[in-house]
């Protein structure tokens, strides 16, 4: 009788449990009643955008002034405004940092958007700088820093507000980093060669932050061969750390003599496994590189052909950019910068012999419609453009704007026997439009 | 031989048994008695037909009552005796006993009572009775009881009283006083009766040498105690009212009854310290008692003082040296069982208690526990204890939701670290595995002597994997189930199983207060605990009186968060207590858990076949706990799964016990010892921790500052860490857990406070000043916070800095604050209390009480009465 109860217990026990496991393995999980997303829409701050200005000299206007930088020549701004409410008009041209500030609700790059360019000739700089004005930044990245003989760059500071701006910098060399920090008195310009942070570095990187307003940034570049001016330009903030990119106004200018190379800098903790990919008319190039944290990688893109988009995948964030040299049919170079995906997007046009890239990073088709203004003339264009293409549209209006069916990457080439150059709209909008707020 | 004609009244009740014995000892009786006639007063035919087959006289009674049933007997004599023996059905008088009482009435002509020496029914050798008295505040007082007879107490002396059973009194006096007085007490009237002798000048006395069985009650042997209603408490609170009404100076009564209800509250407490919450029942009925049939006492009092005066009686009163002796008589040194097994201090096991605090290495607190549903708590034990068993919440503008029930738990915690309770949690963190340790140690011990098997089981639930790895999230509600549920588990064993009701008491109040932390853990494991306190005084009638009132502490905790639920038919929220609860997991998809009690269920399973008579409930239980982890839509599965961990080990710890080889027995305890080592160092020591120590506060020094001076200051948190822009109105020094309801997160309500603040983030975040104003009148922020970093949260911080009506306050570790530089200063609401949380206390208090030791219930003494 014991040995039964005892067979009978076990399994029972086994019996029950077996049955637990097959029947009640978990019931639902009740969810927490989340808050509501509110709908807010309150008028933004007036809308500030600023050019950095003329190029500077290292070496001052003679060139021979050792300690003195200054500007030299003028900077052509191109604009195109749209607001009702323009608070600082933008000049035509510009030596020192120009600003242009409208009041409206609904910003963008529709409102207000200006480009800078400038043709140089001189001495010891020859080449075209352009760049896209954008609206002044509490922190980011420049990374097109290079400071090897041949290479030089120098750091535009402006501070466009009515209070003191104190900058922290952050020189990310490819074994340290280097702090300083700086003032910047209201509307006060300072011009700083890196030489000082990163003498002998082919490649850095710099992070800037502000503990007071917006300000300003911007680094330009030179580069000579021996005594021969091998080109300049002038950029701004490029996108902040990110995983993914997409590069617009990307085609070899070198006839094979010099591919274009990405720099890739990986400012976090791990190694960052990067793959770059270029899509070009009939194949697709992949690239695959390393980068360990706190390196700098440059990676050589060997492309031939015409306008080619690139994209970069990164397992950790990544800061990269392309330094496209051009020998025909100007000696020059250019930054291609990662471009921001718009479905809107306006684009002033410069002076120069231009063409609007406009690539479709996505696997599906892209329809733009384009808006071109010359002068009080408009005239409007449809475009299609497939998966992972890329279009250039040659114009010489006076701007440009673009609507995507979806999310677009666009750039601007100017290219032109003065020079050659890229440039990256940025999206310009101040907080307070639309805004999604959850209250807890 | 005396010459005193005698006649006997026997109160028969039904039981020939002991009537018969009665009767034949009369018979035996070397004293001629001149007549015996034998009451009936249950209607029992068959005692009738026994009394008349002895030859007496028997008649059957229209009454139940003592009193009445003598007089019929009386009103049977034929003739007139002297004297009057009263004796009852189960008082059998050995043969001279009415010889040597006679002789003794003989010898003293004053002496007009005469009661006999009570003997035990079965143990003639114990005296039962030997005079009656009082206190000097009128509570009846047996002068001699339980004593073995060693004829110590042999002296003829007079005392105030005697009890009926056995008693021989003056044919006149008790026809002159009226006899017993049945409308009194049932234990006043023997007193009432013999006061009543005293006052008219006559002696009552006992003779010793006449000895008389008996196996009725102390005091009365008409009404068994346990027969009358309320108890036997009751019946001498109401005996001593009444003698008191009778006895004491007239301008004294008024004052007696008006502090009767006093006496009863005060006397609450001491009866619970002392281990007799039956007393308190009987003091409250017999206040009642009082009050309502005064007219009754206070015509007893002038039937009394009307036969005499009452002045000689003092001296008569039970002395306070007696009262001390008896005191100290009623325990007596348990005797030490031969093979006693070694505790815990005395095995040295407790040394064992270092290793769980080793195997939380890097858990030494630092500060409060930031972890992932865990905050700090308040900075004062007044703000926690204000959110503890609170009806309402204070967030947007007011929620009527009770707060968790965990926060008693954190109300502990600031209790026992006030300055500090914070830091308290982080240490308790650290702690808890070793409290564990020591609880299952013991309950371990309630199934095993062996102090290997103790070990093994005591460390195999406190490092256990998944427990430890609980510790390392801070899963501060889990730990408290495991630290504290084997404890409630011993003191619930230790209560059914106590040799005395006293010991009983006391391990329930422990019991009941620690079974509270487990009901404000997890409602579901206490309710099985609650079957599982019944199956015990299933197991253990004698105390299943005692066990049954285990639920009442965490019952009562429990209560506003079941009447929330049923309220709202939200029966899911059974499962969970807390918003620091870790969420509900599938010991299938957990595999820390899985294999571990396969393991153990096995090695339970094939080791306690060999034990049914224990395992069979306990696999019961652990069949129950396994399903019942199942159902928790909220959270709360992991307590469960302790719970089953434990029943698994106390499973395996009876299997280890019963086995004969002690060498198997010890290899079995090692084997469990080393792999809970090897689980601590594995899933504790090497593990890293998954919250951080932080600061107290969650407020800027500012704020908090602010908020001293006004509780009311409310903070506007703007958080862009998110990947949404969330906001948060902060009150006061901020929302701490104890603040942290687990109701709002699913029952907040829609407010229009929610729009409003909405409106008055996006105008700040824009930087945009129009309204602001305007907003902030209804709103009352006195602070902005910001928390956030990357580029956005710098343009807000640009856009704050850029409003005139906002002053830059800093940076801080919470962020950077602004201060509004005009905010309408509006007045909070004070917090509703759940409106029973007095009766929480009084019933924790209650619990504290009863498990406060004593001298009776501690150091084990045993009540002589009890080794019968």
């Amino acid at each position: 009788m014991k040995i039964f109860l005892r067979a009978l217990t076990a399994l029972l026990v086994l019996g029950l449990s077996v049955a637990h496991w097959q029947l009640f393995p978990q019931f639902g999980e009740l969810e927490t009643k989340a808050s509501e997303l509110q709908s807010i829409s309150v008028e933004p701050l007036p809308l500030k955008v600023v050019c950095p200005g003329a190029l500077a000299e290292v070496g001052g206007e003679s060139g021979v002034e050792l300690g003195t930088v200054e500007k030299v020549g003028e900077a052509l701004i191109s604009s195109q405004l749209t607001a009702e409410r323009i608070l600082v008009t933008p000049p035509v041209t510009s030596v020192l940092a120009a600003l242009a500030e409208v009041g409206d609700k609904e910003q963008s790059t529709n409102l207000v958007s200006m480009i800078q360019t400038q043709v140089i000739d001189r001495e010891r700089a020859k080449g075209l700088a352009g760049t896209f004005c954008q609206s002044p930044m509490a922190s980011g990245w420049l990374i097109n820093g290079s400071a090897v003989v041949g290479f030089e760059s120098v750091i535009i500071a402006h501070n466009p507000a009515e209070v003191e701006a104190l900058v922290e910098l952050e020189i990310h060399l490819p074994a340290r980093i280097i702090t300083d920090r700086f003032a910047l008195a209201p509307g006060e310009e300072k011009l700083i060669t890196t030489s000082q942070y990163a003498n002998g570095e082919v490649s850095f990187a710099v992070y800037f932050e502000s503990s007071g307003p917006k300000i300003s940034m911007a680094m330009q570049n030179r580069q000579t061969r021996g005594l021969t001016p091998t080109g300049v330009e002038i950029e701004g903030p490029t996108l902040g750390p990110d995983t993914d990119f997409v590069f617009a106004g990307l085609r070899p200018l070198t006839q094979g003599f010099q591919n274009p190379t990405m720099r890739v800098y990986n400012p976090g903790d791990e190694i960052a496994e990067v793959v770059v990919t270029v899509f070009g008319e009939d194949n697709v190039e992949l690239f695959r590189e390393l980068v360990n944290p706190g390196g700098f990688s440059a990676i050589e893109l060997e492309i031939s052909g015409t306008y080619q988009l690139a994209t970069l995948t990164s397992n950790t964030e990544v800061l990269a950019v392309i330094l496209n040299p051009s020998i025909e049919p100007v000696l020059d170079f250019a930054w291609i910068q990662p471009a921001e995906l718009f479905t809107s997007v306006t684009l002033p046009l410069s002076s120069y012999k231009n063409s609007v890239l406009i690539a479709n990073p996505s696997s599906s088709a892209l329809e733009v419609s384009l808006e071109t203004r010359t002068g009080d003339r408009l005239s409007y264009q449809t475009l299609v453009i497939a998966p992972f293409g890329q279009a250039a549209v040659p114009t010489s209006a006076n701007s440009i704007k673009i609507d995507g069916s979806i999310e677009f990457a666009v750039a601007l080439e100017v290219l032109d026997p003065n020079g050659y150059s890229v440039i990256h709209p940025r999206e310009t909008t101040n907080l307070g439009n639309n805004l999604e707020i959850r209250v807890n | 031989m005396a010459s005193l004609t005698v006649a006997a009244v026997v109160i028969s009740r039904g039981n020939a048994e002991t009537l018969h014995q009665t009767l034949t000892a009369l018979q035996n009786q070397t004293h001629p008695l001149q007549q015996v006639v034998v009451v009936e007063t249950l209607e029992s035919e068959q005692c009738l037909d026994l009394a008349k087959s002895f030859g007496f006289a028997a008649l059957m009674s229209d009454s139940k009552k003592q009193g009445a049933a003598i007089e019929d007997g009386i009103r049977a004599f034929q003739g007139t005796p002297s004297w009057l023996w009263i004796l009852h059905h189960d008082t059998a008088p050995e043969p001279e006993a009415l010889e040597r009482l006679s002789r003794a009435a003989e010898i003293s002509p004053s002496v007009a009572v005469i009661g006999p020496k009570l003997l035990d029914w079965e143990h003639p050798i114990q005296i039962r009775q030997l005079g009656l008295t009082t206190t000097k505040t009128s509570r009846p007082f047996t002068l001699v009881e339980d004593e073995y007879d060693q004829g110590q107490f042999d002296s003829t002396g007079d005392t105030l009283a005697v009890s009926t059973a056995g008693m021989l009194v003056a044919m006149g006096l008790w026809q002159n006083t009226g006899g017993i007085d049945d409308s009194s007490p049932s234990y006043a009237q023997d007193i009432e009766f013999c006061i009543k002798a005293r006052a008219m000048g006559f002696r009552v006395i006992v003779e010793p040498s006449a000895k008389v069985l008996s196996a009725g009650s102390l005091t009365t042997n008409l009404h068994p105690a346990k027969k009358l209603i309320g108890g036997r408490a009751e019946a001498l609170s109401k005996a001593h009212t009444h003698l008191a009404t009778i006895m004491w100076p007239g301008w004294l009564i008024p004052i007696l009854y008006l502090a009767m209800p006093l006496i009863a509250i005060a006397s609450v407490p001491l009866n619970l310290f002392q281990k007799r919450p039956a007393r308190i029942v009987g003091q409250f009925s017999a206040w009642l008692y009082s009050w309502f049939t005064i007219s009754q006492r206070l015509a007893a009092r002038k039937r009394v003082r009307k036969l005499g005066s009452l002045a000689s009686i003092p001296q008569l009163y039970a002395t306070q040296e007696q009262i001390s002796q008896r005191r100290s008589r009623r325990f007596e040194e348990e005797p030490e069982p031969e093979a006693r097994a070694l505790g815990i201090w005395e095995s040295k096991s407790f040394w064992l208690a270092l290793v769980p605090l080793a195997a939380g290495f890097g858990l030494l607190p630092q500060g409060a526990i930031y972890a992932e549903r865990l905050v700090p708590l308040g900075r004062s034990w007044d703000s926690i204890w204000s959110a503890t068993a609170a009806s309402t919440q204070s967030y947007l503008d007011g929620v009527s939701l009770p707060s968790d029930p965990f926060n008693w738990f954190f109300t502990l915690i600031a209790t026992i670290w006030p300055g500090s309770a914070s830091s308290g949690l982080a240490w308790f963190v650290l702690f808890a595995p070793a409290l564990a340790f020591f609880g299952a140690w013991l309950l371990a011990s309630t199934v095993s002597k062996s102090s290997w098997v103790r070990n093994g089981v005591g460390l195999s639930y406190a490092l256990a994997a998944p427990v430890l790895l609980l510790q390392r999230d801070a899963a501060v509600l889990e730990l408290v189930v495991h630290a504290f549920l084997p404890w409630t588990g011993y003191f619930l064993a230790k209560a059914a199983f106590a040799y005395n009701l006293a010991r009983s008491w006391r391990w329930l109040g422990l019991a009941g207060l620690s079974g509270a932390l487990i009901a404000v853990s997890s409602p579901v494991l206490f309710a099985l605990l609650v079957l599982v306190s019944i199956g015990l005084g299933a197991q253990r009638l004698r105390r299943l009186g005692v066990l049954i009132w285990f639920f009442v502490p965490g019952a009562a905790l429990l209560a506003p968060w079941l009447q929330f639920i049923i309220s709202q038919q939200a029966f899911e929220f059974l499962t969970v207590t807390s918003s620091a609860q870790q969420g509900p997991v599938s010991i299938y998809e957990q595999p820390v858990w899985l294999y571990l009690l396969i393991g153990l269920a096995l090695i339970a399973l094939v080791g306690s076949v060999f034990r049914l008579g224990l395992a069979a409930p306990l696999w019961v239980l652990a069949i129950a706990l396994l399903y019942a982890s199942s159902y928790q839509p909220v959270g709360g599965s992991q307590p469960l799964l302790i719970a089953l961990l434990l029943t698994l080990l106390v499973l395996i710890a009876a299997s280890l016990d019963r086995l004969s080889d002690e060498k198997l027995r010890i290899t079995g305890a090692a084997l469990l010892t080393v792999s809970a080592l090897a689980s601590g160092v594995v899933f504790g020591s090497m593990q890293p921790k998954a919250f951080e120590f932080g600061l107290e506060r969650q407020v800027p020094a500012l704020v908090l500052a602010a908020s001293d001076v006004n509780p009311g200051t409310r903070t506007l948190l703007i958080n862009l860490d998110a990947q949404e822009i969330e906001v948060e109105l902060i009150w006061g020094d901020g929302r701490s857990q104890d603040e942290t309801s687990l109701l709002y997160g699913f029952f907040r309500p829609s407010s229009e406070i929610d729009s409003l603040l909405a409106q008055l983030s996006g105008s700040l975040i824009a930087g945009n000043p129009a309204g602001v104003q305007e907003l902030n009148q209804v709103l009352g922020v006195d602070f902005v916070l910001l928390r956030g970093s990357g580029e956005i949260s710098r343009s807000v911080a640009i856009a704050l800095d850029s409003l005139v009506i906002l002053q830059p306050a800093g940076q801080t570790s919470f962020g950077q604050l602004w201060s509004f530089v005009e905010s309408n200063s509006i007045p909070t609401d004070e917090i509703d209390h759940y409106p029973l949380r007095e009766v929480q206390l009084i019933v924790l208090a209650a619990f504290a009480l009863l498990a406060l030791p004593t001298a009776g219930s501690i150091t084990g003494r045993r009540m002589v009465r009890k080794t019968k």
